[in-house]
């Protein structure tokens, strides 16, 4: 075997080797950014999950089940609490996120329902929704 | 190892088992409680509460939400019958309350009359005591009384029409002059359930001036009697002056009455434009219009009888007026713009102050107007272009109902004296204006002419642009003559207007 044979066997090993490089990047890229995009929709429904389970709460003051309202709560913030970290990299989530918690905090304290006043016997239910009007 | 296997079978199947009946009982720990209590408060008939309740059972167990809507619709279900007993009950006491109002009514109206009465008598024994030449006033005094007690309107007002029938119907035929009576007339009809009659008679007032310069025509007198008659419904309850079974008539025709004045309305104003700009333009000369043999006949004899036939030569159109017609029995027809007339049966030319001297003569005959027409001084006195008005001006709004019906109606009149046999028209006929085919006036207008003369050809041809608010009606006696004729309005206008044959 002579060097221009060597060199020519040299030469096809790198461009596999370059190719292999190439097709490996972009696998990874397009990987990476569909989990991106994955995440960004498990958080999106999480946030709908949430806000319903929010909703249920107030169906439950309403109709004065506070048992039940104290258990959903407690879905409610462990939802919040599993999607915090995500939600804190992404901004209109997080904005998403707080605005729920402002406006089911605005009426748990609302006068014109009371709900924190007829749940004055339930300590659970008091200091979920503290923690939520954090 | 074969012995093993029926029991590892069995134990799986177990756990199976055991952990659907565990997750089952987990899935809704509350849901029993809530329901049986949402049960008990709907029972109770605290709807609300029971709802909210059924709400909160919903989120407690949501695979069972079939029962609890269930119960919720139940409860909805209950509220709105209870509605309609509610609504039911209102109805009945409004309606007595009503019929007390009118009974007070009556009753104070008969106590006014009895006290009127006597004091008429008081003063009249004074009266005699005095002067027994006032005998015989006293007498007239009485009957007058007695009539002011029978007063049609205020009978029709208190919703006792079936006594102001009689009364308006004597009063209208025994005194040809008294409109009042014959407008009236028409209520009393109307309220009676006389539909047609009381139709024909406000068809036949409607155009006419009013007697005195308070309305313009008895249009707007007519919808003044409405207004009043509405205000004194207000008071003594719903369906106490206007029944309830004429209710939907009535609106029909209140609401064609307002479109017809604000129609009148619309033509007063376009002929003192068409006035302003005809002096604007001095001195060109008028267009010799086609010529075109009109006849129209008409008879108002005690009944009010109109007539109206037209006849047009074959080669010739005929101008509807833009505006609506301002009574059944003209004998002139305007072009839309009222520039032009194409004939006119009087011969003399009229001028302003003839005009107000012939409304004053007509008002005493039913105000109507056989002889003369508004915008003639402007006809014969014209010197102004046709064409170059009719280029220039802008063209006036006018309502579209008036031109369907006056479309309607023409065809109606012209298809029924063409077709003499079904499925065999004698002539053709060609009509060409703002029509718009999609409309339901138009839609139906040719089903008839379908159906009823069974003439299978009947369609339009429409182009593109719309020459606003001319009307054009011409028959023909051959289908090619008809083709003609809509090719030289195609012409003339180029795409400046629907046209179409109704063969």
């Amino acid at each position: 075997m002579n060097v221009r044979s060597k060199i020519q066997a040299l030469n096809i090993a790198l461009g596999v080797l370059l190719v292999v490089i190439l097709g490996l990047g972009l696998s990874s890229f397009f990987t990476t950014s569909k989990l991106k995009k994955t995440k960004d929709e498990a958080l999106k429904q999480n946030l709908y999950l949430f806000e319903r389970s929010m909703e249920d709460v107030r169906t439950c003051l309403d109709a004065e089940e506070y048992k039940l309202a104290k258990i959903r709560l407690a879905e409610a913030l462990r939802l919040l609490k599993e999607n915090q970290k995500a939600a804190n990299r992404n901004q209109a989530v997080q904005q998403s996120f707080d605005s729920i918690c402002k406006k089911y905090c605005r009426i748990w304290n609302s006068s014109e329902w009371g709900y924190s006043y007829r749940a004055s016997d339930y300590p659970e239910l008091q200091k979920g929704f503290e923690s939520i009007c954090q | 190892m074969q012995a093993l296997k029926p029991i590892i079978l069995t134990l799986c199947l177990g756990l199976i088992a055991c952990n659907w009946v565990f997750a089952q009982g987990d899935n809704c720990p509350l849901y029993a409680d809530i329901l049986q209590r949402g049960d008990s408060l709907s029972r109770v008939g605290n709807y609300v509460a029971a709802i909210k309740t059924y709400r909160a059972a919903r989120v407690a167990c949501p695979s069972k939400v079939y029962e609890t809507d269930m119960r919720v619709e139940r409860i909805v279900y209950r509220l709105v019958q209870m509605r309609e007993q509610a609504i039911q009950r209102r109805d009945e006491v409004l309606q007595k309350i009503a019929l007390m109002e009118k009974d007070l009514q009556r009753a104070r109206f008969n106590e006014e009359v009895a006290e009127r009465r006597e004091r008429l008598l008081r003063q009249a024994n004074e009266q005699e005591r005095t002067d027994p030449a006032l005998v015989e006033k006293k007498a007239t005094a009485l009957v007058e009384t007695q009539l002011e007690q029978k007063d049609p309107w205020d009978l029709l007002r208190t919703g006792h029409y079936q006594e102001a029938l009689p009364l308006l119907e004597a009063s209208a035929f025994n005194d040809l002059q008294d409109s009042l009576s014959m407008m009236r007339l028409a209520h009393a009809n109307l309220f009676n359930g006389r539909i047609e009659v009381a139709e024909s008679i406000y068809r036949v007032l409607k155009p006419l001036p009013y007697r005195t310069g308070k309305y313009k025509s008895f249009a707007e007198a007519y919808l003044a009697d409405f207004n009043a008659l509405e205000n004194a419904e207000g008071i003594l309850g719903n369906g106490a002056v206007i029944p309830v079974a004429v209710r939907e008539a009535y609106l029909r025709i209140r609401a064609d009455l307002e479109n017809y004045a604000q129609a009148l309305d619309l033509a007063e104003q376009e002929r003192k434009k068409s006035k302003e700009l005809a002096k604007e333009l001095g001195p060109e000369k008028v267009e010799q219009p086609d010529p075109v043999v009109v006849d129209n006949t008409v008879k108002v004899d005690n009944k009010v009888e109109v007539d109206n036939t037209v006849k047009v030569d074959n080669s010739s159109a005929v101008l509807l007026p833009n505006e609506p017609v301002q009574s059944n029995s003209d004998t002139t027809q305007h072009d839309p713009n009222g520039n032009a007339a194409l004939t006119d049966v009087t011969p003399a030319p009229l001028n302003d102050t003839n005009d107000s001297v012939n409304l004053e003569k007509n008002t005493s005959n039913l105000e109507a107007s056989t002889s003369t027409k508004e915008g003639s001084p402007l006809r014969n006195n014209a010197t102004h272009s046709r064409s170059k008005l009719e280029e220039d001006r802008p063209l006036p709004p006018t309502p579209e109902f008036v031109m369907k019906n006056l479309i309607n109606t023409e065809l109606d009149n012209k298809t029924t004296r063409t077709v003499k046999k079904a499925g065999e028209p004698s002539s053709y006929i060609v009509f060409i204006g703002d029509f718009d085919l999609n409309d339901y006036y138009a839609q139906r207008t040719l089903k008839k002419v379908r159906d009823q003369y069974g003439i299978m050809e009947a369609r339009i041809r429409y182009f593109s642009e719309v020459l606003k608010y001319r009307i054009v009606l011409a028959e023909f006696a051959t289908k090619e003559e008809a083709a003609q004729y809509t090719l030289n309005y195609e012409q003339k206008y180029r795409e400046r207007v629907w046209m179409g044959v109704l063969y």
